[in-house]
């Protein structure tokens, strides 16, 4: 098999741009045949296999297959086939060829053998993601998309500065675990942290996701902070810092999610939570951590996505997106409300739902290694997920108080979209040996044991006794909650008014102050050489010939001195 | 508005003795697995995490605990939802965000699952 016979697996997806060229028969093939192609290619590619490629002396490879990177891979393949059946008979050809090149930019990274290659997806996933956002068509889609994109530029540039550090420290863009223990690792961890959702700049996934179109959200949802996870697993394993910022992101989630009225900002918030579960992992960092990590990871862009999908249905077919206008919709939306019922128990790892065998590890991982306050706070954000998404989320959108909408469940690919995916939440929480043979470390962990089950039956449970106790305090209200993107989005923008103020201002007293010199010297000059100024004046003959008869004398007078 | 509530708005999952059982049943399930935690008994890695009922009473309490701070920080945190949509007006000219009230507005939920119909005039049909 020559090299040139296997191309990186996410350029494949890159032929998507074909879209618009085809008719509107061929859209179906090709955003199924795709994402199908590259999932045989990731399983045909033999493991450790690398395409090395010189560019600029530069060693790249832009191919270098992994357990890890095959994991992510085919995932990221699967949402985009399932994404594009949910997606194909509604959305515009914009979205549907960004979904394509965005999750072509995520398995890039995932296939990335270098940091250079790695940054290049990385910044084609954020371009991609831009689109798919603007092609929400609303103006808060296009404000919102530019936001993001500002972002996302920024966090590009900070990983460049990482990158470009790096390199020059040790002159090698190879793939190696790293500490935050330099300015160029700290920048490189810091632009990874940025497509994480992380704090300071969590607040971009809640606002940029939910305004998209309801496919476009689940094309969001899978990649970006996903494939950040990834590069932060094989970048920076163990790193302790980790653990502090992955358990804020878990408790940010669940608190600004219980605030939320937006069902799919709901959903947003929870991505920031569940994916503070991975990065927690990832800073542990034992081979069960990382193991945890990735499955996660894996199982949560299936049941997130299925989320995304229930509430992206709804959205469809009733125009509306706040739970205050929601509710009763389980009457006429039988298929859409199921869906999201098993989506919401996969999220907060309901036994025998794809999510309890993938936390579970995570749970097991910081008890193997001692870290009580770690694994406490765990095991709050778990039962906290169960509270805003697992409970939340289907009881504000189909149950609560009659909303009197009675729209009919979405057309069939969105209901079979749906479906697979919740097929496969069933499947992996039923079968876990299915998702732990994929995972780059082996394991013989066991998620279901008795004890196992009743713990987390007891926490899950209970939990939601207490969201039903307090469901007074719980009233949704027409709001939305500050977050740090106040300081773009308000602060920045009075600043620059409030220059604007000062500036104009500033600006009309210099220029009264030059008009009046200049007012000064026009009339100064008009009063010396005007009409009436004294160099400017004739003068009487008389007074000429007077004044040249005395020059004369003078001079006489001199010469006669002289002699 | 009197009117009696029609067919389609008491669907059977709605209806006060389907909520009735609903509640028993999540009762009888709480206590079973309370219950069980005497026969089953977690590894204990810290050494506290095996006694009976320590999961059930701490997912309870961490939940109260965050439904608590969300509603605290939500005082704090809160703005009507056209916050940003709403033209800035000139700095030092009364700029202060709005609060809303929590269920001020118009369109809030009330709380607590009704299983009462649709009242409204005009009900769903």
């Amino acid at each position: 098999m020559s090299d040139l016979s296997l191309p990186p697996p996410g350029l494949l997806l890159f032929l998507g741009l074909l879209l618009p060229l085809c008719g509107r028969r061929a859209r179906l093939p090709l955003l199924v045949g795709l994402p199908l192609l590259v999932l045989a290619l990731i399983w045909s590619l033999p493991l450790d296999y690398q395409l090395p490629l010189r560019v600029f002396d530069w060693p790249l490879v832009p191919l270098s297959n992994s357990v890890l990177g095959r994991l992510f891979g085919s995932v990221f393949a699967l949402m985009a086939l399932v994404g594009g059946i949910y997606a194909y008979a509604q959305a515009s050809t914009t979205e549907l060829v960004a979904a394509l090149i965005n999750a072509g930019s995520a398995i890039g990274v995932c296939f990335a053998g270098d940091l250079i290659s790695l940054l290049l997806f990385w910044e084609l996933l954020a371009l991609s993601s831009t689109l798919i956002i603007w092609s929400g068509g609303t103006l808060d889609a296009r404000r919102a998309g530019m936001r993001y994109l500002l972002l996302h530029l920024f966090g590009g540039v900070i990983l460049l500065s990482g990158i470009a550090g790096h390199i020059e420290a040790t002159g090698s863009i190879a793939l190696s675990a790293l500490r935050a223990d330099s300015g160029a690792h700290g920048l490189l961890l810091f632009g990874l942290l940025i497509n994480a959702g992380a704090p300071p700049l969590s607040a971009w996934v809640a606002d940029a996701y939910p305004e998209a179109s309801p496919s476009g959200s689940v094309f969001l949802s899978a990649f970006t902070t996903k494939t950040a996870v990834f590069a932060l697993i094989l970048l920076f394993p163990g790193e302790p810092l980790l653990i502090g910022i992955g358990l804020y992101m878990v408790g940010y989630g669940i608190i600004y999610a219980l605030l939320e009225n937006d069902m799919r900002r709901i959903l947003a918030y929870s991505i920031v939570n569940q994916v503070g579960f991975m990065v927690c992992a990832i800073g542990i960092g034992s081979e069960l951590a990382l193991n945890g990590a990735a499955a996660h990871a894996f199982v949560h862009i299936i049941y997130k996505g299925l989320l995304l999908m229930s509430a992206g249905a709804v959205l469809q077919q009733t125009g509306r997106r706040k739970c205050t206008d929601l509710g009763g919709l389980f009457q006429s939306m039988p298929w859409t409300c199921l869906m999201g019922i098993i989506g919401a128990l996969s999220i907060s790892a309901f036994p025998f739902t794809s999510g309890f065998p993938a936390k579970a590890l995570i749970s097991a991982a910081a008890a193997e290694q001692q870290l009580l306050w770690v694994w406490l706070a765990l095991t709050a954000g778990a039962a906290g997920v169960f509270l805003h998404a697992g409970i939340k989320f289907p009881w504000f959108v189909f149950f609560q108080q009659d909303s009197g909408l009675r729209p009919p469940d979405p057309p069939f690919p969105m209901r079979l979209a749906m479906g697979l995916l919740a097929a496969l939440c069933l499947l992996l929480g039923g079968f876990p040996e299915l998702l732990y043979r994929l995972l780059p470390y082996g394991t013989d962990y066991q998620p279901y044991t008795a004890a196992h089950l009743l713990t987390q039956l007891q926490l899950l449970l209970f939990a939601g006794l207490a969201f039903f106790a307090l469901l007074p305090l719980m009233r949704r209200t027409r709001t939305l909650s500050l977050d740090t993107d106040w300081f773009y989005r308000r602060f920045l923008r009075q600043l620059t008014q409030e220059f604007g103020v000062h500036g104009r201002y500033a600006h009309s007293r210099l220029q009264s102050a030059v008009q009046a010199r200049w007012q000064r010297l026009i009339h100064g000059l008009f009063v010396h050489l005007g009409p009436s100024g004294i160099l400017a004046r004739s003068w009487p003959t008389g007074s000429m010939v007077l004044w040249v008869s005395l020059i004369l004398a003078l001079s006489l007078l001199v010469y006669g001195m002289r002699g | 508005m009197s009117a009696r509530p029609n067919r389609e708005a008491r669907h059977w999952l709605l209806r006060r003795r389907t909520r009735l059982l609903l509640w028993l049943l999540f009762g009888a399930l709480l206590g079973l697995v309370l219950l069980a935690g005497r026969w089953v008994h977690p590894h204990a890695v810290f050494g506290f995490e095996d006694h009976l009922g320590f999961f059930a009473l701490y997912g309870f309490a961490v939940c109260v605990a965050l439904v608590v701070v969300a509603k605290v920080l939500g005082i704090f945190l809160k703005r009507a939802e056209d916050y940003y949509q709403r033209p800035d007006q000139s700095p030092g000219s009364g700029n202060e965000p709005q609060r809303t009230r929590d269920g001020a507005s118009a369109g809030a939920v009330k709380d607590e699952p009704r299983c009462e119909p649709d009242t409204r005039p005009g009900g769903p049909s």
